[in-house]
C-alpha cells in the first residue's frame, strides 16, 4: 500500500515536473522572441558539437551535387548535341530547298524576262522533266503538251536562245529535238550585215557538244565568233533566234564547200525550264523616241508640246474676244440687225486676217 | 554508457544529415525534418517518456544551432514525442508501415504547433501557401525518409535491450 503510495507520488512528480518543462519551453518562446532569453554558451557547445559532423555531410553532399550536376550536363549535352544534330540536319535539308527555290526563281525570272522582251512570241513555260539518254539522240521531255496549247514542230527556246522542236506533242508532255540532235537541222544566218551567209545547223554525232553549220560556200564571208541566228525559212523556226556562234571553221572534204563548228548559246547540260513559242508575229515597231539635242539647249519635246498646245488656246480666245468686238460695233453702227446671228465663217476669216 | 552514448551519436548525426546533406534536395529550402522522424519512432518504440526526453534533446539541439525562434522546436517536439508516444501503448510498435503512415500526421501536427506559436508571435505569413507550396512536398520526403529512420532506431533499441 505504502509503495503503490510511493509509486503514485512518484508518477505525480513526473508529471508535475513534465508540465513543468513544457510551461517553461513555451514561455522561452516568448521570452527569447523579445530577446529576454540568451543561450550563448549551450549554442556555442551545440553548434561545435554538430559542426563536424555537418561539414562531413556538407562535403558530401556537395560532392553529390558535383556528381549529379556532371551526369546533368552529360545527359543534357547529350540531348543537347542530339537535337542540334536534328536541327542541322532540318536546316540543312531547308537550305537546299531554298538553294533550288532561289535557282528556279531566278530561271524564271529570266525566261519571263525574254518573255517580256520577246513581244513578238507567245510562250508557254515549261520544265524539262526527262531527257533520253542515248548517245546519238538529244531529246529532252518537257512538261507541257497539246492541253497547253503545244502542238509539233513548235519552237523551243530559252532567254539564251534556241534550244529545238517538238518533236512530238503528247496530252501533258512532249519531247523537245534538241539542236544537238544529229537528226536536227536549222535554217541559220550569220547575224553580222556584211556577211548574212545562209547555212544549215545541224548536229554532229562526233562531236555532240557542238553542232555543225554546214553548206556554207567556201568563199562567203563567215569568221570566227560570228553570231549565227535562225532565218526563218523552213516555218519551223521564227526568224532571228539566236543559236550560237562560230568557234572553228574548216573545210569540206569536196573542197567547195566548208562548214563551222557552232558553240550552243543555250547550255544543254543545264537545260531546266525552257519556253515554247505557240505562236509567233511580226515584231512590233519600236516606239518614236525623241532626236538627240544639242549638248546645252536640251528641251524636254512633252513640255515644250504642251506650251505650244497653251499658246494656240490663248491665240484662240484673242480671236473669239475680237470677233465679238466687231461684231458689237457693226450691231452698234447699224449694219447688223441685232438678232441676226453671225456668219461663223466670215467670222473665221475675219479672225484668221486679225 | 555506450547506449547513451549511440543514441546521442544517432541525434547528433541525424540533425547533421538534416542541416547539411538533405538541404542538396530541398524544396525551395524545405528539406525533410529527420528529427521529428527520429521523435516521432522513439515515441513509438519506447513510449512517452523517451519520446519527451529524446523530443526535448532534439528539441533542444535544432533550437540551439538553427537560430529560429529558441523554444518552438523543442516545445513542438516534446508535445509529439508525447502524443505519439501514447499511442504506440495501443499500436503494434514493431509494424514497419506504422512510421511510415504516421509522418504526415506527426509533420501536420509539428506544422500545425509551429503556425500557432508564430500566430501567437503576431508573425503574419500565408498560411495557405505554406499548406500547398510547401508541406506536401516536405511530407513526401517524410515519407521517403521515416523508414530507413525507424529501422535505424529498431535496430539501436535492439542492441539496447541486449546491453541493457
Amino acid at each position: 500500500m505504502n509503495k503503490k503510495l510511493r509509486k503514485e507520488s512518484k508518477t505525480a512528480k513526473k508529471i508535475v515536473a513534465l508540465i513543468f518543462v513544457f510551461i517553461s519551453v513555451f514561455c522561452a518562446v516568448f521570452f527569447a522572441a523579445r530577446n529576454k532569453f540568451f543561450t550563448p554558451v549551450t549554442d556555442a557547445t551545440a553548434m561545435a558539437i554538430v559542426a563536424p559532423f555537418q561539414r562531413i555531410f556538407s562535403w558530401a553532399g556537395s560532392q553529390l551535387t558535383f556528381i549529379k550536376d556532371t551526369v546533368n550536363e552529360v545527359s543534357t549535352l547529350h540531348e543537347q548535341n542530339k537535337l542540334l544534330r536534328e536541327e542541322v540536319e532540318l536546316l540543312r535539308a531547308q537550305n537546299l530547298t531554298a538553294s533550288e527555290y532561289a535557282s528556279e526563281n531566278q530561271r524564271l525570272r529570266n525566261l519571263l524576262g525574254y518573255k517580256q522582251v520577246a513581244t513578238q512570241f507567245d510562250l508557254v513555260a515549261a520544265s524539262v522533266i526527262g531527257r533520253e539518254s542515248a548517245t546519238w539522240s538529244s531529246v529532252i521531255i518537257i512538261n507541257r503538251g497539246t492541253l497547253d496549247g503545244v502542238a509539233d514542230n513548235m519552237a523551243v527556246v530559252t532567254e539564251m536562245g534556241l534550244v529545238g522542236h517538238v518533236m512530238e506533242a503528247g496530252i501533258n508532255s512532249s519531247k523537245v529535238q534538241l539542236l544537238l540532235d544529229p537528226r536536227s537541222s536549222v535554217g541559220t544566218l550569220i547575224q553580222r550585215p556584211e556577211s548574212r551567209v545562209a547555212g544549215i545547223v545541224e548536229g554532229d554525232i562526233k562531236n555532240p557538244n557542238h553542232p555543225k553549220m554546214v553548206n556554207i560556200p567556201k568563199d562567203s564571208d563567215v569568221k570566227v565568233d560570228d553570231m549565227v541566228v535562225t532565218s526563218g525559212f523552213g516555218g519551223v523556226y521564227p526568224k532571228g533566234l539566236v543559236v550560237g556562234k562560230i568557234v572553228e571553221i574548216h573545210n569540206e572534204e569536196g573542197g567547195l564547200l566548208k562548214y563551222g563548228v557552232v558553240d550552243t548559246s543555250v547550255n544543254f547540260q543545264k537545260l531546266e525550264d525552257v519556253a515554247i513559242i505557240v505562236a509567233s508575229r511580226e515584231a512590233p515597231p519600236e516606239p518614236l523616241q525623241p532626236p538627240p539635242q544639242t549638248p546645252g539647249t536640251e528641251t524636254d519635246p512633252y513640255e515644250t508640246a504642251k506650251k505650244l498646245q497653251d499658246a494656240q488656246q490663248q491665240i484662240q480666245d484673242a480671236q473669239q474676244q475680237v470677233q465679238d468686238a466687231q461684231q458689237q460695233q457693226l450691231q452698234q453702227a447699224g449694219y447688223v440687225p441685232e438678232d441676226a446671228t453671225p456668219n461663223e465663217d466670215l467670222s473665221r476669216e475675219e479672225a484668221r486676217q486679225w | 554508457m555506450v547506449v547513451t552514448g549511440l543514441w546521442t551519436m544517432l541525434t547528433i548525426v541525424l540533425y547533421a544529415l538534416q542541416t547539411s546533406l538533405l538541404t542538396f534536395i530541398s524544396f525551395d529550402g524545405f528539406s525533410a525534418n529527420l528529427m521529428l522522424l527520429l521523435v516521432v519512432s522513439i515515441a513509438f518504440v519506447r513510449g512517452h517518456k523517451y519520446g519527451i526526453f529524446f523530443g526535448f534533446v532534439a528539441g533542444i539541439l535544432q533550437d540551439l544551432t538553427s537560430g529560429s525562434y529558441f523554444g518552438i522546436a523543442t516545445f513542438s517536439y516534446m508535445t509529439l514525442g508525447l502524443v505519439f508516444g501514447k499511442f504506440s501503448v495501443n499500436l503494434f510498435r514493431e509494424q514497419a508501415l506504422l512510421p511510415v503512415v504516421s509522418s504526415i500526421p506527426a509533420l501536420a501536427f509539428h506544422f500545425a504547433i509551429t503556425v500557432g506559436f508564430l500566430f501567437l508571435l503576431d508573425k503574419q505569413f500565408d498560411v495557405v501557401k505554406l499548406w500547398r507550396e510547401y508541406f506536401w512536398p516536405t511530407a513526401i520526403m517524410q515519407v521517403v525518409l521515416a523508414y530507413p529512420v525507424h529501422k535505424v532506431v529498431c535496430d539501436l533499441n535492439e542492441y539496447a535491450k541486449k546491453h541493457r
